[in-house]
């Protein structure tokens, strides 16, 4: 997942990367390669380049600001949906981290590790801070 | 499987826990696109340190 415009700008150089390296491969097709390892190297380069280029439409989407919501199934996936919410709202690091009252470098943190390191508490003040509203229902279910 | 790359590598991920990239050459414009791109830390940029093992090399 791109996180912010310094990984997003280092995945559009990746993509370059890999778009280019498929690009020498269709104009020199290694000829002394059995059809199949070389249709294989084309297909992985190809696969990690959807890859990063699915990752540049998901950022370019949060942040044109046309994502509304987003649909959490587990806890698991809050501390990205967290982030999403960020660049979603049009907040750099360094404003979300302002408007808490903390310093740049702990949002960073935070974002760079899933926010593991992060309370209960110190999640709920940033969903606050992020205007975000959680109205899934929780389902409730006998456990034997 | 190792030939299977979509969606995003998953039968490689889920039977693996990994994923495999192959390239005939290690020097070979795939080789080099592959080891770059792993080698390039994602929040900064810069080179980072990766772990190699040399499958051609590699004896019990």
């Amino acid at each position: 997942m791109i996180k912010n415009d310094r990984q997003f700008r280092i995945t559009k150089a990746q993509v370059a990367r890999f778009e280019a390296a498929l690009k020498e491969l269709a104009a020199s097709p290694r000829k002394d390669l059995h059809p199949a390892p070389r249709n294989a190297e084309t297909d992985a380069l190809r696969s990690q380049l959807h890859d990063l280029r699915k990752e540049m439409e998901e950022y370019n989407a949060l942040k044109s600001g046309k994502r509304k919501t987003v649909a959490l199934a587990s806890l698991d996936e809050l501390p990205r949906t967290m982030i999403r919410a960020r660049i979603a709202a049009g907040l750099t690091q360094e404003k979300l981290a302002a408007k808490l009252g903390l310093k740049p470098q702990q949002i960073q943190r935070y974002e760079a590790t899933d926010y593991r390191s992060a309370s209960m508490q110190r999640m709920n003040e940033v969903l606050r801070a992020l205007g975000v509203r959680l109205r899934y229902p929780a389902e409730l279910r006998l456990v034997s | 499987m190792f030939l299977d790359f979509s969606p995003s590598r998953a039968r490689q991920k889920a039977r693996f826990l990994g994923e495999f990239f192959p390239a005939e050459l290690p020097e070979g414009i795939t080789g080099r696109t592959f080891l770059e791109f792993f080698q390039t830390d994602k929040e900064t940029g810069a080179r980072k340190g990766i772990v190699g093992l040399d499958l051609r090399r590699w004896r019990r």
